[in-house]
């Protein structure tokens, strides 16, 4: 068949397929008239389409396409629902909106689900059929609940509770999102893993709760590297009592999980939950140390190929314990011998003792790291570091000298051979993105533009006579390839495609990264024209990505920087240029390495390495010294050109903040001078706007953790000093008549405080006494609101309640009575004073949400997860503030707040379609006394180059 | 890391229809399906099977900010998803193929993975192989079948990516399944 002909097959198909099939060979024989061939084409068609057995309906793809995972049931008239998803996607149960599915669990199906009244998401668990009928078991698990959704630990998924709607029982829990934890991981990362999987279960023995469970997948890591232990007890409450429920050998799926009544995962199952013997917290010891060892050494400590095999292990076999690192402390070891004896009696009885013993030996695997603001996923990363490196020996920043100017970020330097002219990527990523590509006559020469387009790029480089910059561009469809533009102006052309990191490593001779299967990108050199290429590295696997490359100056070896599997970044590769071999890794261990250079007399390695956290540049000499720093501070250096005389390098040198910028009718321009800031407050009058200067990287939510100083922003002269000299806070507020500061502080016990200074310096700081707390805040008469932590921390913060007090320490009392978890907003006093927002369980123990809470007693009014409240200082407006964006809400005199939907916002619409509402684009936006007036947050990477001196 | 709100955001530019956002979420995407599905592929059982649009819209959940995405940003997404996914499971599946056949990745050709695929052994490289025909014959046909057999999207969805009618949408999807049978099905009966 032709294409020609398609058009024709395809109208009369369609037109065929809708009529009753009686009919369609009559119409057919009408409409292709004497064309045999067309109408021999559409009843082929015609045949295919009735065919039950169709190929593509037996596509796993096809059948669990849409109709295993119905967006359709959000759309009314489509798809039918699936016969055996239990829940589909837009379905309500209750408050519970199920949003996806997040797969099969043990005992049932797990969504997400979208809690409607509290605007947050859950997890929602279903129960198995033959469960759910059995109504007194309901009950009882109904009862287990409550004892499980005690159990409030910041490292165990808290269980909301179990609730049924319709006829279906379900339990809610938290919804946690992440990964399970895998070994092998560096020792010190699978040592804070299992410090922080030890408190849980401590938390969770203390109430009389045994896991029963502990596995992997039964641990999460969040992205932000925190550990969460979830279904804590759920196998127990669900299947009951060891003896109703004995584990057999027989009733075990191969799988690796239990089917049936069956509590506990074989591997990982103690010897007396094998034998199904009544059990006590010693169970999840034993777990815990299974668990503890696989993330060391990533093998499972009791594996076996079958479920019998897996239980004659636990029951018989000695776990291996010359698999554990090399670096694993004596005191784990003895740890692992002790949570793994058969024997429950000589087993180590208390999980806080493995706590304790972990953190012990951490702290002393810690003593070298440098206090940080390290995001805790890099943590682990740099006590290796630490242990490899020799001290820092950095250079004199003061002797850096500034070679570019920009208002943004320029990265990714190239030096001209003769060393008298830099190349860089104008643009705000180190690695790949949009941006153009510049050059510059050093020292002083104006910056010139070279190139104007769309494409990402990244790694310009000169070529070998100075003419010419290659550099790689990135398109849409995820092509790697290489263009080159004259120095001195004119078009730029494509060079070579599917070429990526291009140097040049002779005058008509280069070397390049080259995609090969997916995204397996290869280290090649080739002449210029790609003529004569040989591989120099092919790395293992097909993700991994070798994307820069570099020569030695004799010839014989390629320093390379690379992705793994899971793209992120490797300590830096050296291999030999011939290409026989894989070389090994060099660059700073536990660090991603992302630019690697030689010394001009070719015996100093450097990279830029993050291993401490930031990027920094670090050097090692040829062939085996060791890694040692040569920059450090507050920014990061990232890429590296020699100088050709070899005594300079040049970096790009980037500071990255969140710094607070403000907006009024002079337009927009930044208050916050160094450091970030946090916790922005107007004056009531508008004229000055406060902050709190810390040094840690930005969060998103800018909820600082580091004490600062209290800055004062003079608006009007632009001028901005110190409130309290050398007085580091936590939280703070300015009286409404703009004169007095109440700050959050510790005491020398380290107890927080509350304390008072005025704002003209006029006075020292005093403590208000008699009072413990935080998250102060002032009330129109004067008088101070503010947090008092009491009771263990909860998944949604600690626990604790609003008081006030008069700033003479007199008049102490609770001002809402309900639990309130947070309290750090900015301006969450209403005008009139009667009203608090603050972030709390709703009802006093059910989910955290946002509310207003009443200073009168009456009943909290739900706001919905969309953001916070904030009051402009004025009293003529609110802003509800999530981010990116912000509403700003007129209110009428006396008016505190708009209508607001029972159970709070849940959508921005919502909030947009107020009276009067503004939308206000912009981080974390904080309003100002009129709706013109109002700071936010503007994350900022200025990134320049610098020269710096080889020490 | 690229917080679930930035995501968000560029699929809102990208329906309002900025390029330029799309330029920055293919890799975004592509990288967070690699990740996932090379854990799943590391975590389940030796004959693991992919699940394309378990993978998808898990990683939509991962990098999608729920609460602040319509329905039409979401089709979007599945839209870029859907043809991402395609080519990690076929390279997938001819990475398994593969390793069956004890050969090196590189060493099958189309041809031969077709040859097995006929044989019901790698239904995924027949239809991504009857696909690429397809689309040489009709590429709006090829397209919905891509939206919805690897991103897991409705016919509404589908039609609103497509920019087509959810009635044209419909009579394509009919269609096509009818062409790729008819062509499949003269493959696997000599």
């Amino acid at each position: 068949m032709t294409d020609e002909r398609w058009p024709r097959v395809k109208a009369l198909f369609q037109d065929a397929v809708e009529r009753p099939p009686g009919e369609r060979d009559a119409f057919l024989a009408s409409a292709t008239a004497d064309d045999a061939t067309l109408r021999r084409e559409v009843e082929s068609l015609l045949a295919a389409d009735t065919s039950h057995a169709g190929f593509l309906d037996q596509l796993p793809v096809a059948t669990e396409s849409v109709l295993a995972y119905p967006l359709a049931a959000l759309l009314p008239g489509t798809d039918p629902a699936p016969s055996h998803t239990v829940l589909a996607a837009g379905l309500r149960v209750g408050p519970y909106e199920i949003v996806a599915p997040l797969g099969a669990g043990g005992m049932g199906e797990v969504y997400r689900a979208h809690d409607v009244r509290l605007g947050r998401d859950v997890a929602i668990k279903t129960l198995p059929h033959e469960f759910a009928r059995d109504r007194e078991r309901v009950s009882r698990l109904r009862r287990e609940a409550r004892t499980l959704a005690s159990l409030n630990h910041p490292h165990v998924a808290a269980i909301y509770g179990l609730e049924e709607s319709d006829g279906t029982d379900f339990l809610v829990l938290e919804l946690v999102e992440g990964q399970h934890p895998a070994g092998p991981l560096p020792v010190a990362e699978a040592l804070r893993i299992g410090e922080q999987i030890a408190q849980a279960l401590a938390a969770a023995h203390a109430r009389g709760i045994v896991h029963r469970d502990l596995k992997p997948a039964n641990v999460m890591i969040t992205p932000e590297g925190e550990v969460k232990v979830l279904d804590f007890g759920l196998a127990k409450a669900v299947y009951g009592q060891e003896d109703e429920g004995t584990v057999r050998a027989q009733n075990v799926s191969a799988a690796g999980s239990l089917t049936g009544h069956a509590i506990g995962t074989p591997a990982y199952m103690s010897p007396e939950q094998s034998r199904g013997e009544q059990l006590d917290p010693r169970t999840d010891i034993w777990s815990f140390g299974c668990l503890l060892y696989e993330l060391l050494t990533g093998v499972r400590v009791f594996r076996a190929d079958t479920v019998q095999e897996s239980v004659n292990a636990v029951l018989e076999r000695e776990p291996d314990w010359r698999l554990l690192p090399a670096k694993t402390p004596a005191k784990v070891r003895q740890l692992l011998r002790h949570c793994l004896q058969k024997n429950v009696d000589q087993r180590l009885a208390a999980i806080d003792d493995a706590r304790k013993t972990i953190e012990q030996a951490r702290d002393s695997g810690n003593r070298w790291r440098i206090a940080s603001a390290l995001v805790l996923v890099l943590a682990a990363v740099a006590a290796i570091a630490f242990w490899l490196a020799r001290p820092v020996k950095p250079t004199d920043s003061s002797q850096w000298v500034p070679l570019t100017k920009f208002p943004d970020s320029v990265a990714q330097p190239a030096l001209s051979p003769d060393g008298r002219t830099v190349a860089f990527v104008r643009g705000e990523s180190s690695f790949y993105g949009p941006g153009q590509i510049y050059v510059k006559a050093l020292p002083d020469g104006e910056p010139v533009q070279l190139t104007n387009d769309a494409l990402d790029k990244m790694s310009p480089v000169f070529s070998p006579d100075g003419s010419r910059i290659a550099y790689t561009t990135v398109n849409p469809e995820f092509q790697w390839d290489t263009w080159t533009v004259p120095v001195d102006g004119g078009e730029p052309q494509m060079m070579l495609k599917n070429a990526s990191g291009l140097v040049w490593t002779g005058p008509r001779q280069i070397m390049f990264s080259e995609i090969r299967t997916g995204v397996q990108m290869a280290v090649v050199t080739s002449e210029e024209t790609r003529a004569a290429q040989r591989d120099v590295y092919v790395p293992p696997n097909e993700p991994d990505m070798a994307h820069r490359s570099s020569l030695s100056p004799d010839g014989k070896w390629v320093l390379l920087v690379e992705m793994d599997i899971d793209h992120l970044w490797e300590p830096c590769r050296l291999v030999p240029a011939a290409g026989h071999s894989s070389g090994q890794k060099i660059g700073p261990p536990g660090g991603g390495c992302t630019f690697a250079a030689w010394s001009t007399d070719g015996k100093w390695m450097y990279f830029t390495s993050n291993a401490v956290g930031a990027n920094h540049i670090w050097r090692r000499r040829v062939p085996d010294g060791k890694p040692e720093q040569i920059t450090a501070g507050p920014t990061a250096e990232e890429g590296i050109a020699m100088a050709p005389d070899g005594r300079s390098f040049v970096t790009a040198v980037s500071a990255l903040g969140a710094s607070l910028w403000l907006h009024d009718s002079n337009g927009e321009r930044q208050i916050s001078l160094e450091g970030n800031a946090a916790n922005p407050v107007f004056t009531a009058d508008g004229s000055k706007l406060l902050y709190r200067a810390v040094k840690e990287q930005p969060s998103e939510f800018a909820f600082y953790r580091d004490p600062g100083e209290v800055m004062v922003a003079d608006l009007s002269s632009g001028r901005v000093k110190s409130a309290v000299h050398g007085f580091r806070v936590l939280n703070f507020d300015i009286s409404r008549d703009g004169r007095q500061l109440v700050m959050e502080a510790p005491d020398e016990a380290g107890r927080n405080r509350l304390w008072l200074a005025p704002l003209d310096r006029g006075a020292p700081v005093r403590q208000v006494p008699n009072v413990e707390g935080g998250q102060p805040h002032f009330l129109p008469d004067g008088e101070i609101v503010f947090r008092h932590n009491e009771g263990a921390p909860t998944s949604d913060g600690s626990l604790g309640f609003i008081y006030r007090v008069r700033p003479d320490g007199s008049g102490l009392r609770k001002a809402v009575e309900l639990p309130v978890n947070q309290f750090n907003f900015s301006s969450p006093v209403s005008p009139d004073g009667r009203w608090v927002f603050g972030w709390g369980p709703l009802g006093g123990h059910g989910p955290a949400a946002g509310q207003a809470y009443s200073l009168d007693g009456k009943t909290p009014i739900a706001l919905g997860g969309l953001g916070q409240i904030a009051w402009a200082a004025g009293g003529t407006l609110l802003s509800i503030t999530g981010s990116p964006r912000a509403f700003f809400v007129p209110l009428a005199p006396g008016q505190m707040l708009p209508p607001v939907p029972a159970g709070g916002f849940q959508t921005d619409e919502e909030i947009a379609r107020l009276p009067g509402a503004r939308r206000i684009e912009g981080r974390l936006v904080t309003v100002g006394p009129s709706p013109d007036i109002y700071a936010f947050y503007r994350g900022n990477t200025q990134r320049n180059l610098y020269r710096i001196p080889i020490p | 890391m690229v917080s679930p709100r930035d995501v968000t955001a560029l699929l809102g530019n990208w329906s309002r229809g900025d390029r330029d956002a799309l330029n920055q979420l293919l890799p975004l995407v592509y990288a967070e399906l690699r990740r996932v599905a090379a854990r799943q592929l590391r975590s389940e059982r030796a004959d693991h099977t992919l699940q394309p649009t378990a993978l998808v819209h898990e990683v939509f959940i991962r990098l999608v900010d729920q609460r602040h995405v319509d329905w039409q940003n979401r089709a979007h997404f599945f839209g870029v998803a859907a043809n991402v996914m395609r080519r990690i499971l076929v390279d997938h599946a001819r990475r398994h193929l593969a390793s069956k056949r004890g050969e090196g990745v590189r060493c099958v050709s189309i041809d031969e993975a077709q040859d097995v695929a006929a044989a019901n052994e790698m239904p995924i490289l027949a239809l991504n192989h009857a696909l690429d025909r397809l689309e040489t014959v009709d590429a709006e046909l090829a397209k919905i079948v891509e939206l919805r057999a690897f991103g897991g999207l409705t016919i509404e969805e589908a039609a609103h990516v497509l920019g087509v009618s959810p009635s044209t949408a419909k009579r394509d999807w009919r269609t096509a399944k009818a062409w790729l049978n008819r062509e499949l099905d003269s493959k696997v009966r000599p």
